[in-house]
């Protein structure tokens, strides 16, 4: 005891950990721990149209309400949202957030009934229609007067932009043109290790395009192998869809976790080795400011690359609902998304003119781009697992 | 037989003793207890920690065991019913190999390879700074703590300049460019990960071992080697188990950081498919697999537990024989002789791989048009201070012109700050409690659970918080929204390095220094107040600094929590990197270290400290 | 001034094992009281319930007319509301303050106002010879400084009690021996109630006026210095008191020398018949070394032993001998005249004797007996008397 002041007793802590967890358990119960997805999965909701509609008295209500706050996977929104505040005189603030982080905001909101995030342009559509639509965490609401400009299946989800990845190449190591005419060719041993593309399990917008691919992209791919061999496509998987992810995957593709990186390897500068990527269009914007060699793979057979969707949905507790609808309405007309559509994209809206930053090689969206299928958003919902399961299997 | 008898029995008490009744001794047990507010405020510390800490570990990983919703015809089974699935999907199921079990023997491999490194690099540091008259003593103390005060992610960067080959995108690295391919273990997985992960977490081997080192009395090493033990000998027995509980300290440390980590694995790994738990589990967040997410969340915890029991046992057989030097402590330098310059030159070498080559990666990248082209007119300040840049639409100006800088300056301050000195000043409390509570069982139970956090991915807890904040709880009204919760769970979520660092300071201080000002009249809080908070200034210093440089980096929980954007530097250099302006987003980040590093360096300044002081062993 | 009482105190950590145990003590009102004992003997712990420190499992402990704990009732007095002072043997001096701050923080902790304050920190420092290091941080103090600044920082509340937990131990010989006169000098001075725990008999000896001898959590005896050295309660006491250490021997240990020669036989022979197992004990300095057996006066006890080396102190000699195996030793402030390996005689008077029973407690009737001897009379006979015979 007269040394105790130079030795530090050590408490021997047996039996803690137990302890730990038993109070854990208790208190944990107590705060009703919460957890994601308790709803059943039902089928899309249809959109939600205003019997009488009334712009001016929109704009009033949504004064009223005083500031709406909008969440989408682009910086961009930002500027939307400035262009908003400046029109309407009411506060609107755009936040950057994935979509993944987006989607669990959302559903942790609705979950707890304190909503703050009253609506977002979202870009997974198979999580909008698969989840946060049919849970109700989102609504699908529809302009009136804006309606008429809307094609049937750009309304429900309501589709505000498209956007476009598109398979680029670099110019200065092919002064002729893309290297490659036919997406098999990606497929076979010259390209092998020299294609690039997002990281598929990682990125919703690649699954969702290999699902498609792998859903009615067959008949095209299937199409396109004929044309390529000059024979039919013998296939054990189900389909030339699947066939060709197959065969992708097993070409060593590089995986990357950001579109500039993808950018960057195509097209920097200094880039002396041919290589083919598939990037957003809005990485177009580098090849100007950096100096970089980069075009579009034009006349890539079938697709020169894939186009996807952005949706708008307000959130279904917002306590800003007529300033989310207005918001919605201002992003459908080409005064409000225009600023997201600098270097490229359509409008879900055919009265907003086309975009006149789309990359050169890049002219009609409807031919040369694969696009998704809109009704195919729950298959892809469902398929999203499978396959990133599939993928996994064949790039190991 | 009368004459000889025993002693007569001792005299009669002169006061007659109050009969002690069973309800007269609670009562008295209780007034001891409610004198002395340690054993209230560890109860409360507990219940608080409890409803903070294991509520949202329980939220997450109870996910695991239930069927999600979109999943209920894989698992046959409805929405939110008990299932077995998600442990059949990541243990058994064809997938699993490439899900789960692959990445756990990375996650092995890397975590052995890191803790070897950074114990290597550090301690070897450590001993050089604290033990030898290597020149530039002072110069090293502090310069290679900055690693750790730079995102972990600018080493991947860095690595990638100079070593990538075709294999991954961006522009070509160094050594690509003059003609050498590197081969893809050099450049990919799990070397650079290891190697990279180890640059930025030696720092904590180099504090804690250090900190121990510079304890040891040297004398108890002497006295070894009078006694005939070879230098070895010496190291062996009597040096290296006084040094093992901070070793143990620091190897938790890092591996816990090596378990949650995502960023380095995934742009290093992703290449040649080096996947890592973390990263395994980042995949299943972002996909939107929460199942499969809660089990590998799970895993992960319990592997942090499973080293934490570990730690515990070493410390507990070591620990007992830790000697504080007193009066005899010696700090008595090796002279290294004719090793001194090479040993300076090794020690710069470790400065430069770890401090100037990303932080000049870093800063080459802000000041260039095309990254890794070195021509005079590629070079440019603009990005920092061009008062108009008209091309950048989104941030038309260099980041130096830029309110939205000194905005986000501030709130990272503000915010995190405030979140720092929490942690601390709870850390603090959490080591009195430790150190002072009659409870073993009290002492441990708070000592682990104020761990806990540590060893949670922050956006799982963050998304936890949501849930559980977003609505009155009882007494606690609505937070989401306000700044108050990202302060809460920015503290608790780094409230592990001030808890370490309160409870080893605390340890370390003797009960004497506040039994003396209690007996001079001092109650508990004048005893705090006066006595242990100025006594320990260099502790809490540490306390509110470690969470002030990991909270200052920190982005997910930011981006979850805040309803409205309240920019922070980080969420500022993400929207700068969204919009392509890669050199202002840099710039952003070498702010980040500037800050972390000016703050820390003012901080020791103010309080004559050190950031090893108190960190653990 | 208050007494303190301890009144039936129990200290146990772990059930069934006791620190303290049924303590029962009363230190009187001005009086200076050293708990004596060995390490783990309980003293400290004592002394830190006093303060209110640790807590008694059982028992009660007041002040005065104040009741500071008592378990029974239920009652608690914090630490910091007993007005006492502590020395602690690590001093404890709070490491960021100045001297002057460190001595004043009791006065600020009872609101004095700052003018008297400083004036009597002042006073405490002058009187500990501190005041030159006002100024300095504890670190920048040597050794006995830092026990001066502990000092002074307890006198400078003036307490009614004051406590010191071995604040010698770590000062080397010189500083131990001025500060024992100066806390001497500090209570006679200050006439408070003081508590010192020591392991040191020599401090217990010369500063206090009342010793208690502690050992494995009970009294062993409690008296003034001189009554504990010259009537020690047991043989642990009789060993723990007086240095060189009382020499003790068994009471069948020394039958060589004939009958009579053992211990046994000769308190035997005066008080009657010894209890069969016990042990005596004489001072080294009350014991004599006698050439032949005629220098040996009658009545004496006696037994034979051999040189085995001499040590000289300076002032004093010390010899170590051997008798039937068991070390003795004798000291003198004469000069001792022998050589290793001589054979002498020892032998002490029938007063210098101390008789302890088999459970090592004094036995009562050889004190009897040599107050009967001091004031004349014979020796109570009775029937059990037998001189020289066997058991």
């Amino acid at each position: 005891m007269d040394s105790r002041h130079i030795t530090i007793p050590i408490r021997p802590t047996r039996r803690l950990a137990a302890a730990a967890v038993g109070i854990a358990a208790l208190v944990a119960a107590a705060a009703c721990a919460p957890s994601s997805g308790t709803d059943q999965p039902g089928a899309l909701p249809s959109a939600s149209v205003d019997a009488t509609f009334d712009l001016d008295a929109l704009v009033a209500a949504a004064k009223k309400e005083g500031s709406v706050l909008v969440y989408d996977s682009t910086g961009d929104i930002k500027k939307v949202a400035e262009a908003f505040t400046a029109k309407y005189g009411i506060k609107a603030e755009g936040v950057k957030s994935d979509t993944q982080k987006t989607a669990e905001k959302l559903v942790r909101e609705k979950e707890a009934g304190n909503v703050a995030v009253d609506l977002t342009l979202f870009s997974d559509g198979p999580l909008l229609a698969g989840e946060l639509l049919p849970r109700q965490v989102v609504y699908t609401w529809l302009p009136p007067d804006l309606i008429k400009d809307i094609p049937e299946t750009n309304r429900n989800p309501l589709l505000v932009l498209s956007k476009a990845n598109v398979w680029v190449y670099n110019p200065k190591i092919y002064p002729n043109g893309c290297p490659v005419k036919n997406v098999w060719e990606l497929t076979e041993d010259s390209w092998r290790g020299k294609v690039l593309l997002q990281d598929p399990l990682g990125k919703a917008t690649i699954v969702q395009w290999l699902s498609q691919t792998a859903g009615h992209g067959a008949a095209p791919l299937a199409d396109a192998y004929q044309r390529h061999t000059g024979k039919a496509l013998q296939t054990t998987e189900k389909n030339a869809g699947w066939e060709w992810v197959k065969k992708l995957a097993k070409n060593k593709p590089i995986i990357n976790s950001e579109d500039e990186n993808i950018a960057a390897a195509v097209a920097a500068p200094q880039q002396t080795e041919g290589r083919i990527g598939l990037v957003s269009i809005a990485k177009f914007r580098d090849v100007e400011g950096k100096g970089y060699h980069m075009a579009v793979c034009e006349g890539l057979s079938p697709w020169v690359g894939f186009s996807y969707s952005k949706y708008v949905a307000i959130a279904t507790g917002t306590k800003h609902p007529n300033a989310a609808k207005l918001f919605v309405h201002f992003a459908m007309t080409q005064e409000g998304i225009k600023h997201e559509m600098e270097e490229g994209g359509v409008s879900g809206s055919t009265a907003v003119p086309p975009s006149d930053g789309n990359p050169k090689g890049l002219t009609d969206w409807g031919t040369q781009l694969f696009a998704m299928d809109p009704k195919g958003l729950l298959d892809d919902y469902q398929n999203t697992q499978p396959v990133q399961d599939f993928w996994r299997v064949q790039h190991n | 037989m009368a004459v000889i008898d025993r002693p007569a029995p001792p005299a009669p008490p002169p006061s007659t003793q109050t009969p002690a009744s069973r309800w007269g001794r609670i009562r008295y047990r209780a007034r001891v207890l409610l004198a002395e507010p340690t054993t209230l405020i560890g109860i409360a510390l507990v219940l608080i920690f409890g409803y903070l800490v294991i509520a949202p570990l329980v939220a997450i990983v109870s996910d695991a065991a239930r069927v999600q919703f979109g999943d209920d015809s894989r698992a046959g089974a409805p929405a939110g019913s008990l299932t077995g699935y998600y442990l059949w999907r990541v243990f058994r199921s064809p997938i699993s190999a490439s899900l789960f079990w692959e990445p756990l023997s990375h996650t092995v491999v890397v975590g052995l390879g890191v803790v070897v490194f950074a114990v290597v690099l550090g301690g070897s540091m450590a001993w050089l700074v604290t033990r030898t008259n290597v020149p530039g003593r002072k110069f090293l103390a502090g310069a290679l703590v900055v690693p750790y005060m730079l995102p972990s992610w600018t080493f991947a960067l860095a690595w990638l300049t100079l070593f990538k080959n075709g294999r991954s995108g961006g522009t070509p690295g160094f050594l690509e460019t003059w003609g050498v391919q590197t081969p893809d273990w050099l450049a990919y997985g799990a070397v650079p990960i290891i190697v990279t992960l180890g640059l930025h977490y030696y720092p904590f081997v180099f504090l804690l071992f250090g900190n121990a080192l510079r304890r040891i009395d040297s004398q108890l090493e002497e006295s070894a080697r009078v006694l005939g033990a070879n230098r070895s000998q010496g190291m062996r027995h009597v040096v290296l188990p006084l040094l093992l509980p901070s070793l143990s300290s620091a190897v938790l440390l890092v591996l816990g950081r090596v378990l949650g980590t995502f960023g380095t694995p995934y742009i290093l790994g992703l290449p040649t498919d080096y996947a890592m738990l973390s990263t395994s589990l980042y995949r299943s967040i972002h996909t939107r697999a929460p199942g499969v997410a809660a089990v590998i969340a799970a895993v992960i915890v319990l592997l942090g537990v499973l080293v934490v029991l570990i730690d515990m046992r070493l410390v507990r057989e070591q620990r007992r024989f830790v000697t504080i030097g007193g009066k005899g402590s010696m700090d008595r330098a090796a002279d290294l002789r004719r090793w001194r310059w090479p040993a300076y030159g090794l020690a710069m070498a470790v400065f430069v791989t770890s401090v100037v080559v990303p932080l000049m990666t870093l800063a080459l990248s802000t000041v260039t048009y095309a990254p890794g082209v070195f021509r005079a007119d590629n070079f440019t300040l603009k990005f920092w201070t061009a008062e108009s840049i008209p091309e950048a639409v989104g941030f038309p100006h260099g980041l130096l012109r830029s309110d939205d800088l000194y905005e986000a300056m501030w709130n990272s301050l503000r915010i995190v700050g405030m979140a720092s000195l929490v942690c601390g000043v709870v850390g603090l409390m959490v080591g009195y409690v430790v150190a002072r509570s009659p409870s073993r069982r009290l002492s441990g139970t708070l000592r682990q659970v104020s761990f806990l956090p540590y060893l949670v991915p922050g956006i799982a807890f963050a998304a936890a918080y949501l849930t559980l904040f977003a609505v009155p709880r009882g007494p606690i009204p609505a937070l989401y929204g306000t700044t108050l919760l990202l302060v809460v769970v920015m503290a608790i979520t780094h409230l592990p390095y001030s808890s370490r660092s309160g409870i080893s300071a605390m340890m370390q201080l003797g009960r004497e220094p506040e039994e003396a000002a209690q007996v001079a009249g001092a109650g508990w809080l004048t005893r705090l107040r006066r006595i242990v908070l100025p006594i320990q200034k260099g502790a809490l210093t540490t306390g509110v600094l470690l969470p002030f440089i990991s909270g200052l980096k920190e982005l997910s929980i930011v981006i979850m929590l805040t309803t409205a954007s309240t920019p922070l530097l980080t969420t500022l250099s993400i929207n700068l990197v969204d919009f392509g302006y890669r050199q202002q987003a840099n710039a952003a980040v070498l702010i980040i270290a500037a800050l972390s590093f000016t703050v820390t360096y003012l901080a020791q300044r103010a309080t004559r400290s050190n950031l090893a002081t108190g960190l653990g062993g | 001034m208050p007494n303190i009482e301890l009144i039936g105190v129990d200290k146990s950590y772990v059930a069934g094992q006791y620190a303290v145990r049924d303590l029962h003590l009363t230190i009187p009102d001005g009086g200076f009281m050293c708990l004596l004992g060995p390490s783990g003997c309980g003293k400290t712990t004592t002394l830190r319930m006093i303060a209110g420190l640790e807590q008694p499992t059982r028992g009660d402990i007041r002040v005065g007319s104040r009741l500071l704990d008592s378990v029974g009732k239920g009652l608690f007095v914090p630490p910091e509301k007993r007005g006492m002072g502590l020395v602690f043997q690590s001093y404890a001096l709070w490491p960021h303050m100045t001297v002057t701050r460190n001595v004043e923080f009791g006065l600020m902790m009872r609101k004095t106002p700052t003018a008297q304050r400083a004036q009597r920190a002042a006073e405490a420092m002058e009187m500990l010879h501190i005041a030159e290091y006002a100024a300095r941080y504890p670190s920048q103090l040597s050794g006995g400084q830092q026990q001066r600044v502990a000092l002074a920082r307890m006198l400078a509340v003036d307490p009614e009690v004051m406590l010191l937990d071995e604040p010698l131990s770590n000062l080397d010989a010189r500083l131990r021996l001025e500060m024992r006169a100066e806390i001497k000098r500090i209570h006679q001075r200050s006439h408070a109630t003081v508590v010192l725990v020591t392991h040191d008999q020599l401090e217990a000896m010369t500063m206090a006026t009342h010793v208690t001898v502690m050992n494995e959590g009970v009294v062993e005896q409690t008296g003034t210095p001189m009554e504990v050295y010259e009537r020690p309660a047991s043989v642990f006491v009789a060993q723990f008191v007086g240095s060189p250490p009382m020499n003790t021997m068994p009471f069948g240990s020394a039958d060589v020398g004939g009958p009579g020669a053992t211990v046994a036989d000769y308190v035997a022979a005066r008080v009657g018949r010894p209890p069969t197992d016990g042990t005596g004990g004489v001072r080294p300095e009350a014991l004599n070394i006698a050439y032949a057996d005629a220098d040996v006066p009658d009545g004496a006890w006696r037994a034979p032993a051999v040189v085995e080396t001499v040590l000289p102190t300076g002032s004093a000699w010390t010899v170590q001998l051997r008798c039937h195996g068991e070390p003795l030793y004798v000291q003198s402030y004469r000069k001792i005249e022998t050589t290793p390996g001589a054979e002498v005689t020892l032998w002490a008077t029938a007063a210098d004797l101390h008789v302890f029973d088999a459970d090592g407690r004094r036995l009562t009737g050889w004190d009897q007996f040599l107050r009967e001897q001091r004031t004349g009379r014979q020796p109570a006979a009775g029937p059990a008397v037998a001189s020289g015979s066997g058991r």
